[in-house]
Formats: structure tokens, sequence, C-alpha cells
């Protein structure tokens, strides 16, 4: 029965990495603006076009 | 140019390369590309040098005409103490700012900004928010200024607008609630998951694990931030409540916690049970998530603003040996001396000491547009606009001291909670019934077992932790808020929306709220269009280069012809009289009747070639917004209604016929508006006022809801508690309509968690409430009247919006 006692633990701190994940992601500012970056990925990286 | 007007009308029109509206001519060009301004072929120049041209590859719309903007001033950024206040973060190599752009529009525009570090050396990194049209800028402060970037900011079209207080300041507290959400989640799904024995009667299997065991323990440390982080705000808020003598919804939530809390570490530590940690922690999750609902905010809007947000930043003060420097405008003290540029307006209340010539438009203030003629010492007051000429004045007064300024300081300012709690009675009711009951429930066991009635007692004050209560009103309302802004009505926050319910007094604004300032009029030909035809692009040029109103509306009615106008030189302009031109031989002139050399008994704007009159401005009635009528009379039924304007009282009847004659006020001062409102008030009436400009500011803050009008990008409206687009002013009547019944989804909610609270209670009473049924009964009421009150505030809004076809 005390494998499940570890289990758990492992299970937990598993669930910690998660929640450190998340207040990584808000503290960092990723939700704050959700629109930009989707326009933002469609640019294209090669820059100079000489047109005309 | 010198072409004759006669020749000009040509039939294929110019589109300006960077902006895309019809160029007057072809003067400006580069390449094959047209420009109908310099600042649109500066942009464009701009672009080009540093391979930027992909720019107007991205989007047809990209660029925004350069020719309403003014010209910036961002010397005052050279002053250390405000450029300061606008840096968020600086050390030796590195600024860091964030500036609102408020031309940012489109995906064009993100990709351009972000490139900045290509335009400007020493620029490390511009991130935009296309939402909060928002640049974050990093730069070397050893190669760049702050100056340097808002010029080249201005120069490619995006003028930064600098406020005194970012609102980045007020997203710390938002974060926090963020972090408790996500903690009392993580918490309540572990702790239910790791009960999962508990529930299905497995306890005793686990054997020494579960009750007793590590388990118990395992789940107290995984409750701990629950109740001393994620929760504590609910225990200060009761508290601060309590110390105000005032009974809050935090008070019986604070009671039920604490009783969950030390009933689950009484039976852990003991022996005796699993505790109720599971329903603990999903109540504070459930609860949190309420509060994070009802603060949700349109993030483009700012409802805050005052008037730090609308006077310049700083103002250029004159030395006694003539040269100005930049100086702060609350820095300002009477007795100085400054210099006002024409388009900037004035920061401070004082005496006019010097102007070549000049109006000062006080439209911003009074709403009346017409620029007021000016003399030498006559007193000037902040918030006037330069018009034609530079003005010096001797400042009187300091900025914070300002007439237009005590619209801030006087009137009682509205309470600053928007959220939406359950009323002060209902609340004390409900703990005192709670508080007796578990009273009750101990004397009554107390006798026959100390044990069952300690057990049945905390039951009681678990049982019923008006969880139900305090998630009803915050979902209901803050849904329909955000159905709102579906239909262009953008509220503050969810209390509004219980206001709005409540409202039987409507007062409204007219230029700008009631009437829109557009197709107002149209041109009344005096010969025959032919002719008339040939000179209209001349008059059209002249209307153009004119800030004066009648000249816009001239300009508009003519553009509405499809006349295009001409390239003039040596204009002179009249204040308050007209505009001539000498052009081909002949004067052209367009202003009033005697102005022109009619006789000055007609009124009107007239333009008129030599003697000849062409054609005057025929004046419209005026021209309600879509739906006006019909939506007045709809609130006449609800309450009444009342017309208050700053403008000159019309010769029509109009306005009489729509609202009572004795209702219907004209030449309001912003002061007199406020008093209207507030007089209302003290009849006994809830007032909504409607109004757009400054100059109902007062009585926007005064009225127990103030909505403003915004045709615009809502970034000049004054603080209010909603933001309608012009064209949805309509809808109000249906707005209104579901605010107010809303209450029957709010009281159905309740009678909901009533049922609940009784089946609880009915266990709790009798001693027999089991964790499980409290993990069960506590998420499912929360639950039930999660989705109740949502659905019931959607049905709601469909209901009222019914006809509206979206």
């Amino acid at each position: 029965m005390k494998i499940i006692l570890l289990l758990i633990l492992v299970s937990l701190l598993l669930a910690v990495g998660f929640l450190y994940a998340f207040f990584w992601a808000v503290g960092t500012g990723q939700y704050e603006d959700e629109v930009t970056p989707s326009i933002r990925i469609l640019f294209e990286d090669a820059k100079p076009s000489n047109d005309d | 140019m010198g072409k004759s007007p006669e020749s000009k009308t040509k039939p294929s029109v110019l589109l300006c390369t960077h902006c895309g509206e019809a160029c007057p001519d072809d003067s400006l060009s580069s390449g094959d590309s047209f420009f109908c301004c310099v600042g649109c072929q500066t942009v464009f120049d701009i672009l080009k040098a540093n391979n930027l041209g992909d720019f107007y590859r991205l989007n047809d719309e990209a660029g925004k005409s350069q020719r309403k903007l003014g010209n910036q001033d961002y010397s005052w950024l050279d002053v250390e103490k405000l450029a300061d206040r606008m840096i968020r973060y600086k050390d030796e190599t590195q600024h860091h700012i964030a500036i609102e752009l408020p031309a940012i529009h489109c995906a064009s525009c993100v990709w351009l900004l972000e490139r900045l570090p290509q335009l400007l050396p020493g620029v490390r990194n511009c991130v935009i928010d296309i939402t909060r049209k928002q640049a974050s800028i990093q730069y070397d402060p050893q190669k760049i200024n702050l100056r340097q970037i808002a010029e080249m900011l201005a120069r490619i079209g995006y003028p930064p607008h600098f406020q005194y207080d970012t609102p980045l300041d007020k997203k710390q507290s938002d974060k926090s609630l963020i972090y408790r959400i996500g903690l009392s989640g993580f918490a309540f799904g572990n702790i239910m998951l790791l009960s999962f024995p508990e529930y299905f009667g497995l306890g005793a299997d686990a054997g020494s694990l579960m009750v007793g065991g590590a388990m118990g323990y395992l789940l107290l440390i995984l409750s701990l931030p629950v109740m001393f982080y994620a929760g504590s705000g609910f225990f200060s808020a009761a508290w601060y409540g309590l110390k105000a003598r005032r009974a809050t919804i935090d008070l019986p939530i604070a009671i039920g916690m604490i009783a969950l809390f030390s009933r689950s570490v009484y039976e852990i530590i003991s022996g005796t049970g699993p505790g109720y940690l599971d329903s603990l922690s999903g109540l504070v999750f459930f609860l949190l998530i309420g509060r994070w609902f009802q603060s949700y905010t349109f993030a483009r809007l700012n409802f805050d603003r005052d008037y730090r947000d609308y006077f310049p930043v700083a103002a250029h003060r004159l030395s006694p040996d003539g040269s100005t420097e930049p100086v702060a405008s609350e820095d300002l003290r009477p007795g100085d001396h400054i210099r006002i540029k024409p388009g900037q307006l004035i920061p401070a209340d004082g005496r006019l000491t010097a102007f070549t010539k000049a109006g000062i438009d006080y439209s911003f203030v009074t709403g009346e547009a017409a620029p007021r003629p000016v003399a030498i010492n006559q007193e000037v007051f902040a918030g006037g606009r330069a018009t034609a000429s530079p003005l010096e004045i001797e400042v009187t007064k300091e900025t914070s001291h300002s007439y237009l300024l005590q619209l801030w300081q006087r009137g009682a300012s509205k309470e600053e909670n928007h959220g939406v709690q359950p009323s002060e009675t209902l609340v004390r009711y409900f703990t005192l019934f709670v508080l007796t009951l578990a009273a009750g429930t101990l004397a009554w066991w107390y006798p026959t077992d100390t044990n069952l009635a300690f057990k049945a007692a905390t039951a009681v004050l678990i049982i019923a932790c008006p969880c139900a209560l305090a998630l009803a009103a915050p979902f209901a309302y803050g849904t329909l808020q955000r159905l709102f802004g579906r239909q262009g009505y953008y509220l503050r926050g969810p209390g509004v929306i219980r206001e709005l319910g409540r409202v039987n007094a409507f007062v409204f604004d007219k230029t700008g709220t009631l009437v829109d300032n557009e197709d107002e009029e149209s041109v009344d030909y005096h010969t025959d269009e032919h002719t008339a035809a040939g000179y209209a692009p001349v008059f059209l040029a002249m209307a153009e280069r004119s800030d004066h109103p009648r000249s816009r509306a001239m300009a508009r009615a003519l553009r509405a012809t499809g006349v295009q106008p001409i390239t003039l030189h040596g204009l002179t302009e009249k204040i308050g009289e007209g505009l001539i031109v000498h052009h081909h031989g002949q004067d052209f002139r367009l202003g009033k009747a005697s102005f022109c050399g009619l006789p000055s008994t007609k009124s009107g704007t007239y333009a008129v070639a030599g003697t000849v009159p062409i054609f005057s401005l025929k004046p419209a009635g005026p021209h309600l917004r879509p739906g006006g009528k019909d939506f007045l009379t709809e609130l006449n039924k609800k309450g009444s209604i009342a017309l208050i304007s700053g403008d000159q009282k019309p010769q029509t009847r109009f306005w009489e016929r729509l609202f009572q004659p004795d209702r219907t006020h004209f030449n309001m001062s912003p002061f007199s508006k406020q008093e209207y409102v507030a007089d209302l008030q003290k009849k006994g009436n809830e007032v909504l006022m409607v109004g757009d400009g400054l100059n109902d500011a007062g009585a926007l803050k005064t009225a127990n809801v103030g909505l403003a009008v915004s045709d615009d990008e809502a970034r000049f409206s004054p603080a209010c508690d909603g933001i309608l687009t012009g064209d949805e002013l309509h809808l109000l009547p249906q707005v209104l309509r579901a605010s107010s019944n809303l209450k029957w989804i709010l009281w159905l909610t309740f009678g909901i968690a009533f049922c609940y609270n009784i089946i609880g209670l009915s266990y709790a009473v009798s001693g027999t409430l089991s964790p499980i049924i409290a993990a069960i009964l506590m998420p499912l009421s929360s639950i039930t009247v999660v989705i109740v009150a949502t659905l019931g505030s959607w049905l709601v809004y469909s209901y009222s919006f019914r006809h509206q076809g979206r």
C-alpha cells in the first residue's frame, strides 16, 4: 500500500510542475495580448523586397 | 499649376498610394506613386528608403491619411522630469517605455512598427499590442532619446499619445487574481482526485492511509495555500466590512470558510474523518472565478479619462529674453508667460497678452463650435484651442485650479465600486439567519449528544455558505455586459447594468449625441449647374483650407457632389467673416452674406465669384441619428426625457415637439448641465445622462449612469460609465429593457440556491451531513447557478433585442 503514497507524491509533483508552468506563463505576460501574436506569426522573415 | 477652374474637373481620380484617398491633384509624386498630402509622401519615402515598402503589400488600407494630423510638438520630452514620467524602467544602457499609438489599426501597422529598430538605430526592440494600441519600446539612451523616437513615430504616421498614468499599473492586481484562481483550481482538482477513494466508500480499504493517515495531512497541506493565500481576500474584505459596520457578502463567506477549515483540521488531526477540504477549495475556486468574470473590461477602452488626458502635458514658457522652454503644465505658476501654437490647447486660465490674428475654439469645453474672436487682455480659459495664429498668455491660475477643472472637482463623486454585490439588507438577514440556525442546532443537540451538537452546528455554517448568492449576480450581469458589447454598448462594469435597470429620467445632449454632424447641409445653386460646376473646385479648395465649421460643412457638401479641389495660393481668412482668394483675375469669396457683398439680412454661407453668387449652403433640418425619433418616443413611455444643449436656441420648434418645451434647454454651460442633472436627482429621479463632449463631463459624472457617445475610436470620451457608438444610440430602449428584466433571472437563481440550501440544511441540522454530500451539493449548486445565470441573461438579451435581426 505504501507504493500508492509514492505514486501520489509523484503525480502531485507533476501537477505542481504544471501549476508552475501556468504561473510562469501568466507572469511573463503571455495572456495579456491574445491578438497581436497571431498576426505576427504570419509575417515573412525574409526582409527586403526591392520591387519597382 | 495654373489651370483654369473650368478645365479642372478630372474624370479619373488619383488615389494616394499611402492612404488610398483621392488626391487633390498630381503635384505630389515619387516614381509612379501619387500622394494626397506631404505627410503621406513623407511616410512613403521613409519606408522606401528603409526597405520597408512591403508595408503596402500586406494590406490595401495600410496607411492612414496624414492630412488631418497637425504638427505635433514633442520638444517637451527633452525635459528630463517629463520624459522620466513616461519611462517605465531605466538604467545606464536601456530605457523601457510603453506608449499609446492611437493610429494602430491593422496587421501592416504591427509589421511596420515592430521594424522600428531598422528605422531608428538605438531602438532595440518594439513590441506592439494591437488591442490596446500600445507599443513597448526598449532603446539605448546613449544613442537616441525619447523625443527622437516620438518624432519618428509621428513622421511615419503614428503620433504617440502621452498619458500621465499608463494603464499598466492596474494590471498587477489582475495578475494576482489569476494566480489565486490557478492555485485554488489546482488544489480543488487534486484534493477531489485524492478523495475519490473516500467518495466511493473505499476509505476503509485504503486503511491507515485515508482517515487519520498520511493522506489527511497531504490534503491539509494542499489546502493551506487556498485558505491563506487564494481565499485571504474574503477575510480581509469581511473584516473591513465589519469595521465599517457593514454586512458584505464576504462576511458569510468568511464564516463558512472558517467553519470548513477548522472542522476539517479537527477531523484530520483527531482521525475522526476526512474533512471538507474539497468543498473548501471548490468554494474558493468558484468564488474567485466569479470575481474574475465580473472584473471584465474592454481592454481598448478607457472609462477613466480625466482632464490630464485632454490637456497638453507641457507648455512653452517664455523667458524674458524671448526664448521659450518647455515646462510641465502643472508647474505653470500665475505670472508665467506661455506661448500657444495654433491647434494647441490652452493649459491654464490666463490673460491674453499677444496675438496676431486669433480665434479661440472652445468647442472642446462648451460644445459650441464657432471660434470666438479675442482681444488683448481678455480672459481665456484652459481647454480653448488656438485656431489661427500663436497666442501669448499670462497665466493667472494654476492648471489644477482652472475654471474647467472645477467640473471634475465639484459634485458628488460616484461610488468607485462598479461590482455587483447583493444588497446589504439581504446579506444581513442571511447572516443572522445562518448564525441563529447554527446556534439553534447547537442548543437542540447539546443536551443529548455534545459531539453531534458541534458537528451539526458547523455543518450548518458550512452548507449555508452563500456561494450561489455571491455567484449569481456576477455571472448574470457579466454575461449581459459582454453581450451589450456586441451591440456597441461598452459598459464600464457589470454594476452599471443594475443602475440601468433603475433609471427613470433620460437626459440628452444635442450636438454629437442626438444629432450627428454629417450630411447636415446641401448645396443650393444660384446659377445654372454647369457654371457652378466650373467654379466649385476653387470654392472647395478654399473651404478645405479653413478650420471653421461652416467651411467644413461647405467642403463636405461640395465633396458630396463629386467635386475635386484645385491648388490655391494666397488665401486670406477673415476670422468670423469668411475667406477670400484672388484667382485668375477674379475675387472668390466664401463666407457670410455681408462679407460676400450681398444684403446682410440674408443668413447662411455664400460662395461668390466676383459679384455673382454661385451657390450657398442650404441648412437642412437637424439630422437625427438613425432611429432617433422612435427611440425617444419609446423612452418617453419609461420616464421623462429632457434635452440640455450648449448651443444657441434654434429658430425652429423641432426640439420642443420631440421633448416637452419645459424639458428643452439651450445655452447650457457645463455647470448648468451638471446642476440640471443634480436637480432631477433631488426630485427623486434616477438619471441617465447621454452626452459626448467634455462639456458634458460634469453631468455624466453626476448622473446615476453616464453614457458617452463616440463616433471615433472612443479615444476622447470623457469619464463615464459606458461608451457607445453613435449609430447604436437607438438601441437604448432595448438595452434598458434587458437591464431591468435581468432581475427576474436573479430571483430565479436565488430560488434555485434556496432549494439547494434547504436540502443541505436538512442534512446539516440532523447532523448527517457527510463530506461527500457537501462535496457534491456545494459545487453542484454553484455550477447550476452559474449556468442558469449565464443562460438566463442570454435569453433576456435575445428577447429584448429580438427585432434587431442579428
